[in-house]
């Protein structure tokens, strides 16, 4: 019981400063009048200190805690334990009084709209990222229908001679709608560019024949899949520029070696002079260059 | 437009570029940075290259071999060597931003002496916008240790403080967010160095370093006669002999020493007193003088003050960081539009 009554009082001890000096002041033997000529600070506020008032003691809490310390150091009393607690109180006060005296507080509001900006700027950020990778995708998806377009079928025509087997299609009327118009919708309507594109051509399995039959190097190219292809001999010459569908059988005399662009690799066979050429396309990408020379 | 969105990734700084020690206050991280404003220089025929900043460069001032200079590039208050500060502030603006992705490219307030002129002013944000800065704006060094020291500067009402830093002393007597009054002599910690080290050289006829007066001076130095009598033992090369000696010094010496800086700033003290306008004077009577800076930790400068001026005289908490604080209190309100301080 002892213990407790002792230790509340010291607390409330500590939590009242001015009360205790007031208490060393007096053991001491100094009047108010002889502590206000050695720390020169006023009397009216080191009375103000004694009675705990802290707002009536200074002007602000820094003078406050300012004259407790050389008061303190008069008596030669340690003061750093009551100060942090002191402090802590001096700052609830002088919030309380903002609060009541302040309109709005501005800058919680101008600190929260300085840390939003950067987050923003990172979903801006990552949004451009998505929306780039988009377009960049789409592209290489058009790029590969591209050719399917009537202008280009026609310049790989004029840059090649082929035979058609099956089903001949006359070179001067690029697209055959006309004649297998309904089966060829059908058959590329399931691409978004076949359904913007009413003219889309129709195609079907083809020996495709470039070059002068038995002449220089021979390649074949068997399409498992869409892909286009195109070929340069080794003047730089371009010999083939087009789109391969399934099934297609692309026979080449030119010299070699032979520069090929792939569209979609993984469709695609390559044999040079009936000697099998790698193809290995990368994971990410399907666009394959290689060069196909043969062995001496 | 980069700059600008580095900007949104960097951190709003407040740097107290002092003479002695450069501070950094970030916006709600407090003070990260309080380095010595030392810069050590490597030179291999001809070319310059940084060999250390802050607390590394300062222990190699006066222990450098032919090759690297350690050199303090603000002096008096002001910029003394241009691009060792430029890079200087640059490494210390990285080192705040440490875990940045980009670049860093703040919005700095620096603090600068109250009477520094305007091309020492522009000499100062130059350097800070060639350090990567995106904004530079100056602020008084008394105004922003008024903040700092938690002193009510907005209020119609006079608060005199007195900001002893390394190189110079300000002094400045503020109300309603203003500079009624401002002075700066240029005295500081690094003028207390210099006396305690021509001291010892005319007293013992030994040579000490200026990281010794330094030393001499935290530990046993006061300012004031009939405080407690302390000791230290002194090694420096004696001048007769040319081989160091130790000898034992107390402060009423080094308090001798410090004589004439001390009466400096007490002169100067008591000059902005004289020009105060009366109204003010009568607030600074009842309320007192507040200290700031690192001259604020020498012994009982605040009782000599006290004695000399016959006004209560209060030591800021934590003097050493008040500017700095002050700086970063200063950006806040500013950014709340609440007022305008920029010198």
């Amino acid at each position: 019981m002892q213990s407790e009554h002792s230790s509340t009082s010291q607390e409330s001890r500590q939590s009242r400063p001015g009360q205790r000096l007031k208490l060393l002041r007096e053991a001491a033997g100094l009047s108010l009048a002889d502590v206000a000529e050695q720390t020169r600070i006023a009397r009216s506020r080191l009375e103000a200190l004694e009675r705990d008032d802290y707002l009536a003691a200074g002007q602000a809490p820094a003078y406050v805690v300012g004259y407790l310390r050389t008061y303190a150091r008069l008596l030669q009393c340690p003061v750093e334990p009551w100060l942090s607690d002191l402090e802590q109180q001096l700052r609830a006060k002088a919030h309380s009084q903002e609060q009541q005296g302040a309109p709005e507080p501005v800058l919680v509001d101008a600190h929260h709209h300085y840390r939003l900006i950067p987050w923003v700027a990172i979903l801006v950020a990552a949004l451009l990222v998505w929306l780039l990778g988009a377009q960049f995708y789409g592209a290489q998806n058009r790029m590969l229908h591209q050719v399917t377009s009537p202008e280009l079928v026609q310049l790989s025509e004029l840059s090649a001679t082929h035979t058609v087997a099956k089903d001949l299609v006359t070179p001067n009327e690029p697209p055959a709608i006309s004649s297998e118009g309904p089966t060829a919708t059908e058959l590329v309507a399931s691409t978004p560019l076949a359904a913007s594109n009413p003219q889309a051509p129709a195609f079907d399995q083809q020996v495709i024949n470039v070059g002068p039959d038995g002449t220089g190097d021979a390649l074949l190219v068997n399409a498992s899949g869409d892909c286009w292809i195109s070929v340069q001999d080794s003047n730089g010459k371009e010999l083939i520029a087009r789109v391969l569908h399934s099934g297609d059988h692309l026979r080449l005399f030119g010299s070699a070696p032979f520069n090929i662009r792939l569209g979609d690799a993984r469709f695609v066979s390559v044999w040079l002079n009936s000697r099998a050429v790698p193809v290995n396309p990368s994971k990410d990408r399907r666009t394959l260059r290689l060069v196909a020379a043969p062995e001496y | 437009m980069f700059k600008r969105l580095r900007g949104m990734f960097s951190n709003d700084l407040s740097i107290d570029l002092g003479t002695a020690n450069t501070l950094i206050y970030v916006r709600d991280r407090g003070i990260v940075l309080n380095e010595p404003s030392v810069v050590a220089i490597r030179n291999v025929n001809g070319q310059k290259s940084v060999e250390a900043v802050g607390t590394a460069a300062k222990r190699m001032l006066g222990r450098t071999p032919g090759n690297i200079t350690a050199i303090r590039p603000l002096k008096d208050g002001v910029i003394a060597d241009f691009q060792v500060t430029e890079k200087m502030l640059q490494h210390f603006i990285r080192k705040v931003h440490e875990n940045s992705w980009f670049q860093p490219s703040p919005r700095v307030l620096i603090c600068v002496p109250c009477l520094s002129t305007e091309v020492e002013k522009r000499a100062i944000r130059e350097s800070a916008l060639g350090a990567g800065a995106r904004h530079v704006d100056l602020i008084p060094e008394p105004m922003a240790a008024a903040i700092g020291a938690g002193l009510n500067v907005d209020q119609a009402m006079g608060s005199m403080v007195v900001d002893i830093g390394g190189g110079t002393t300000e002094i400045a007597i503020i109300s309603l967010n203003g500079v009624v009054l401002s002075d700066s002599v240029r005295i500081g910690g690094d003028r207390f160095d210099e006396a305690i080290v021509n001291f010892v050289r005319r007293k013992y006829g030994s040579v000490i370093g200026e990281a010794t007066a330094e030393r001499i001076k935290k530990e046993i130095g006061s300012a004031y006669a009939g405080s407690k009598v302390l000791e230290i033992d002194v090694r420096g090369r004696n001048l007769a002999e040319g081989v160091p000696r130790s000898f034992t010094l107390n402060s009423d010496e080094v308090l001798e020493a410090l004589q004439e800086p001390l009466s400096g700033i007490v002169q100067a003290v008591k000059s902005a007193l004289e020009q105060s306008p009366p109204e003010l004077a009568s607030d600074i009577a009842e309320s007192g003088i507040v200290i700031t800076g690192g001259g604020a930790l020498l012994r009982d400068i605040d009782r000599l003050l006290m004695e000399e001026t016959g006004l209560p005289v209060i030591i800021a908490e934590d003097p050493l960081t008040c500017v700095a604080r002050g700086g970063g209190r200063a950006l806040e309100l500013m950014d709340g539009h609440f007022v305008d301080f920029l010198s």
